[in-house]
């Protein structure tokens, strides 16, 4: 398969010829054949997982866990440390509210950053709330666009719980530098969680090899169906947190003895078609040669920043002008333009077909940081083509036209 | 038909009645924290609950603006009554453009505003 063709695969970007999506840090589009297996699991395989007899449901037994394996290869772990979620909201709640119950009392502290989407924010802030324990915040320097320097050194402490930090910002693209983090924190006694919710969609996790305690990522962010998501866990951490979900599945006799990793995690039916179907996606990346369309991604998102910087009136907020290549090719860039509110902005290019999003981002803490209450955002997918450059461009000189400057 | 009509960019650009009154006998404020949209309301009322005037001051989208302005202008000369009973339709027939289910919201923002400060101004009648 040739990346320039790589739009082909997605039907309703054949079909919409003139849709520009710049929105895949919302959800990506969907290949056929990620679509033909979820189809394909209904057609063929449906019936319900584990405990059963029959053809059927050993087939679909089968297919869940060869998608585990391919998860596990795609994250380079054993199969036994994925355990498939609803989405990362629903993992981060799993490891907050697990470690908030066996690790949290009063008086301890955990720390998150201001890049951190809601997902990542709000269910250690509950834990705390729950616990008692001092939530931290690691403020963003938006000077620098990273987060503040010797911050977590003089903050980090033998209370430190946890240290829960995004691998990409899903406003900036920043992506912290984690390896001296993990390091700190680790010396402290803390557990890493790391949010792999947009970096995943723009090269494989390494969640064993940096050495995380625990680490989630989205299905429908990486090209498969909503209703899916991944969580890496090390197996002491596994072994030790309680399930956030009771119920059918994961217990091997009652009153409370679970079953081990994953199935102590995954109770109640799981959505198994859409498992299916992200097993197909991660192979459809494998099957596009994905570093080397990853290469051409980083080359248009320049493009895309270029463009943008060239426009007058626009500003990137918390991305300084001087950046290193690595982080001018962030494959997401939130702007704003003087006179124009991000959602007249978002409504005059959804007129000239470009989906971009407008709003909060779910990421308060750094919005505020930034002293901005919504921000345009675009965000790159394997589809995209030097072509969609020129058709933001075109349409932002139709708003600038709109909204002149008064 | 295009959002961004004559209409609506005239409005936005030259809201009507887009200054405060001076010691107004009721004022109400609101807002839309999710895209920062803001609006404060004035409106002096005679003794037969009749709108004798109007203004207010906003800081928001296009939107949110043209139809604090639009409707604004169609207030005076109004009975409070027969206001508090405007269903939500008229502001969108006010603007006279499709508006769709994401700028609902930014369309009825001076309306929930005007609703606030008539139902204030209601309770003391």
């Amino acid at each position: 398969m040739k990346a320039s063709t790589i739009k082909d695969h997605f039907p309703l970007l054949r079909r919409q010829r003139r849709l520009v999506y710049l929105d895949s840090a919302a959800t990506t589009q969907k290949p056929a054949c990620v679509i033909k297996a979820v189809n394909d699991f209904y057609l063929n395989a449906n019936s319900n997982v584990r405990r059963g007899i029959y053809e059927l449901t050993v087939k679909a037994d089968a297919l869940m866990e060869r998608a585990r394996l391919t998860v596990a290869g795609f994250a380079g772990c054993e199969a036994e440390q994925i355990v498939f979620t609803k989405n990362s909201t629903e993992a981060a709640n799993l490891l907050a509210y697990g470690i908030g119950q066996n690790r949290l009392t009063a008086g301890d502290n955990l720390i998150v950053t201001e890049v951190e989407h809601h997902a990542n924010y709000l269910p250690w802030q509950e834990a705390a709330r729950r616990s008692g324990a001092e939530l931290r915040v690691w403020p963003f320097d938006k000077d620098k666009g990273r987060l503040e320097e010797g911050w977590l050194e003089r903050n980090l402490n033998e209370r430190t719980r946890v240290l829960a930090v995004t691998e990409m910002s899903n406003v900036t693209g920043y992506r912290p530098d984690l390896p001296p983090m993990i390091e700190a924190a680790h010396r402290a006694g803390a557990l890493v969680v790391t949010d792999g919710s947009q970096s995943s969609a723009h090269g494989r996790p390494e969640w064993r090899e940096l050495g995380v305690d625990a680490a989630f990522c989205t299905g429908h962010k990486l090209y498969g169906p909503m209703g899916v998501g991944v969580l890496y866990m090390t197996e002491e951490l596994a072994k030790e947190l309680p399930p956030l979900l009771t119920g059918g599945g994961m217990v091997a006799d009652l009153p409370n003895q679970w079953l081990p990793a994953p199935m102590k995690f995954e109770a109640g039916t799981p959505d198994v078609a859409a498992i299916c179907g992200l097993d197909e996606a991660l192979r459809f990346l494998y099957a596009l040669d994905w570093d080397q369309v990853l290469e051409k991604e980083k080359k248009l998102a320049q493009l895309f920043r270029e463009m943008l910087l060239s426009k007058p009136r626009l500003n990137i907020p918390g991305v300084p002008a001087q950046l290193a290549p690595a982080e001018a090719a962030a494959p997401i860039i939130s702007f704003e333009v003087e006179g124009i509110h991000p959602h007249d902005l978002a409504e005059v290019l959804a007129g000239e077909g470009v989906c971009v999003r407008a709003g909060h981002h779910c990421a308060k803490p750094l919005l505020n940081r930034l002293g901005k209450t919504a921000l345009t955002r675009i965000s790159l997918g394997v589809y995209n083509e030097p072509s969609d450059v020129e058709a933001l461009d075109a349409a932002l000189d139709r708003a600038q036209k709109l909204f002149p400057c008064l | 038909m295009d959002i961004y009509g004559e209409i609506v960019l005239d409005h936005f650009r030259h809201p009507r009645k887009a200054k405060l009154l001076e010691g107004a006998d009721w004022q109400a404020t609101d807002s839309n924290p999710l895209c920062g949209d803001r609006v404060t309301v004035t409106l002096n009322t005679d003794q037969n609950g009749i709108i004798t005037d109007f203004g207010f001051e906003g800081d928001g989208c296009a939107i949110s603006v043209a139809s604090t302005s639009l409707l604004g202008e169609k207030l005076p000369g109004r009975k409070l009554d027969e206001l508090l009973k405007m269903p939500k339709e008229e502001v969108l027939d006010l603007l006279g453009i499709p508006i769709s289910p994401g700028r609902i919201k930014c369309a009825l923002l001076g309306y929930s505003c005007i609703k606030k400060a008539l139902i204030n101004a209601k309770r003391k009648e």
